[in-house]
C-alpha cells in the first residue's frame, strides 16, 4: 500500500484524470483504506472543483460614460499642469534643496575662519583657585591673634 | 468593424471607435481582472483603468500582435498590480483588525459552529481557501493557471498572451497545480 505522503501529492492528478491506470488504483486503493486520506481527498476534490463554477458579470452599463470623464480629468490635468511643469517642478526643487546645502555649508565654513583669525589675537584672562590667592590666610591671622 | 479598422480611428480620437471597442472587449476584461481579483467593484475599476490605458497607448500598440491579446496583458498587468499595492493596505487592515474586530469575529465563529454551517457559508469557505491557494502562486504560475483554469484559455492563447512558448506554458500549469494542491491540503490537515 502506498504512503499518506505519495497519495497525497499525486491527489490532484487523481481529480484531473491525469495519472496513469496503475498509479491511479494505487491512490484510489490507499484512499478507501485510510479514513484521514479519504476526508483529504473529499476536501480537495470539493475546493478544487470550484475552479470551473465560473461567475460571469455582466458589465456595467455606465462604463463608457465614466472612462470619458476620467480621459476628460486626465486632459484637464495636461492643460493645468503641461509636461515642462512636471519636470520643471523637480528640478527646481532639487536646486533650492543643493542651494540651501551649499549655503549652509559656505555659512559655517566662514565662521570657522573667523575664529581661526580670532584665536591669534585673542587675550585670556587667568583665573586663580581660591587657594591659590596671594592673600593672607584667614586662619593663619585667627590663630597668630 | 474589424479590429485594425478600430485601432486606425482610435488613433484618429474618433470616439464612436473607441466606444465600439469598449462594448465589444468590456465583458472579456472585466471577467478576467474579477478571476483575479475576485471582487467585483474592484474588478470594475480596473476595467476602467485598462481601457483608459488601451486609449492612451495606442499609439504604442503593435499591430503583428492580437489586439484581444494586447488587452488580455494590460488587464492581467492592472490586476497584477493592484493585488501588490492591496497587500500593503491589508497589512494595515489587519492590525487593525487584530486591535478592534478580532474578538468579535472569534465570538461569532463559535456560535457558527454551534448553530452548524450551512451550505452558503461552507461554500465561500471552499472557494476562499482556493483563492488563497491560487493567490500564493508565484507571479507567472499564477498568471498561466488563472486564464487557463479560471479564464478557460487555451494553452496556445495562454503562450500568446504571456510571450512565452506552449511548453513552458504548460509546466507553468503543471507546477501551480501542484502547489494549489500542497496549499489547499497544507490548510485541510491543519483543520482535520
Amino acid at each position: 500500500m502506498q504512503s499518506c505522503k505519495i497519495s497525497n501529492n499525486k491527489l490532484i492528478a487523481l481529480l484531473n484524470n491525469e495519472l496513469p491506470a496503475e498509479e491511479s488504483k494505487a491512490v484510489k486503493e490507499h484512499i478507501e483504506k485510510c479514513s484521514r486520506c479519504e476526508k483529504l481527498y473529499f476536501e480537495l476534490e470539493q475546493t478544487y472543483m470550484l475552479i470551473s463554477e465560473k461567475r460571469i458579470l455582466k458589465p456595467n452599463p455606465y462604463l463608457y460614460t465614466r472612462i470619458e470623464q476620467k480621459l476628460k480629468n486626465i486632459e484637464q490635468e495636461k492643460v493645468l499642469r503641461p509636461k515642462y511643469i512636471q519636470v520643471l517642478q523637480p528640478v527646481l526643487f532639487s536646486f533650492v534643496l543643493i542651494l540651501v546645502f551649499w549655503g549652509s555649508l559656505k555659512l559655517g565654513d566662514t565662521y570657522t575662519k573667523i575664529y581661526e583669525q580670532d584665536k591669534n589675537t585673542l587675550t585670556y584672562s587667568t583665573e586663580y583657585y581660591l587657594n591659590d590667592l596671594e592673600q593672607e590666610n584667614l586662619e593663619l591671622i585667627l590663630l597668630n591673634d | 468593424m474589424t479590429d485594425k479598422e478600430l485601432i486606425e480611428q482610435i488613433k484618429n480620437k474618433k470616439e464612436s471607435a473607441f466606444k465600439e471597442l469598449i462594448d465589444k472587449y468590456q465583458a472579456m476584461v472585466l471577467n478576467t481582472c474579477y478571476s483575479f481579483l475576485h471582487d467585483k467593484s474592484n474588478a470594475e475599476d480596473i476595467t476602467q483603468e485598462v481601457f483608459i490605458e488601451v486609449y492612451l497607448s495606442i499609439n504604442k500598440f503593435n499591430q503583428k500582435a492580437k489586439l484581444s491579446t494586447w488587452i488580455y496583458r494590460i488587464a492581467v498587468n492592472k490586476s497584477l498590480n493592484f493585488i501588490r499595492d492591496n497587500k500593503k493596505r491589508n497589512i494595515i487592515k489587519s492590525i487593525d483588525y487584530f486591535f478592534t474586530e478580532g474578538k468579535n469575529k472569534e465570538l461569532q465563529i463559535a456560535d457558527d459552529t454551534q448553530s452548524g454551517l450551512d451550505k452558503e457559508r461552507e461554500h465561500k469557505k471552499r472557494l476562499d481557501l482556493l483563492h488563497q491557494a491560487i493567490g500564493n502562486l508565484k507571479r507567472k504560475q499564477k498568471i498561466a493557471f488563472t486564464l487557463n483554469k479560471l479564464e478557460n484559455q487555451s494553452y496556445e492563447q495562454v503562450a500568446e498572451i504571456m510571450d512565452l512558448s506552449i511548453p513552458a506554458v504548460e509546466g507553468l500549469i503543471h507546477r501551480a497545480k501542484l502547489n494549489v494542491q500542497k496549499e489547499i491540503l497544507k490548510i485541510l490537515k491543519k483543520k482535520l
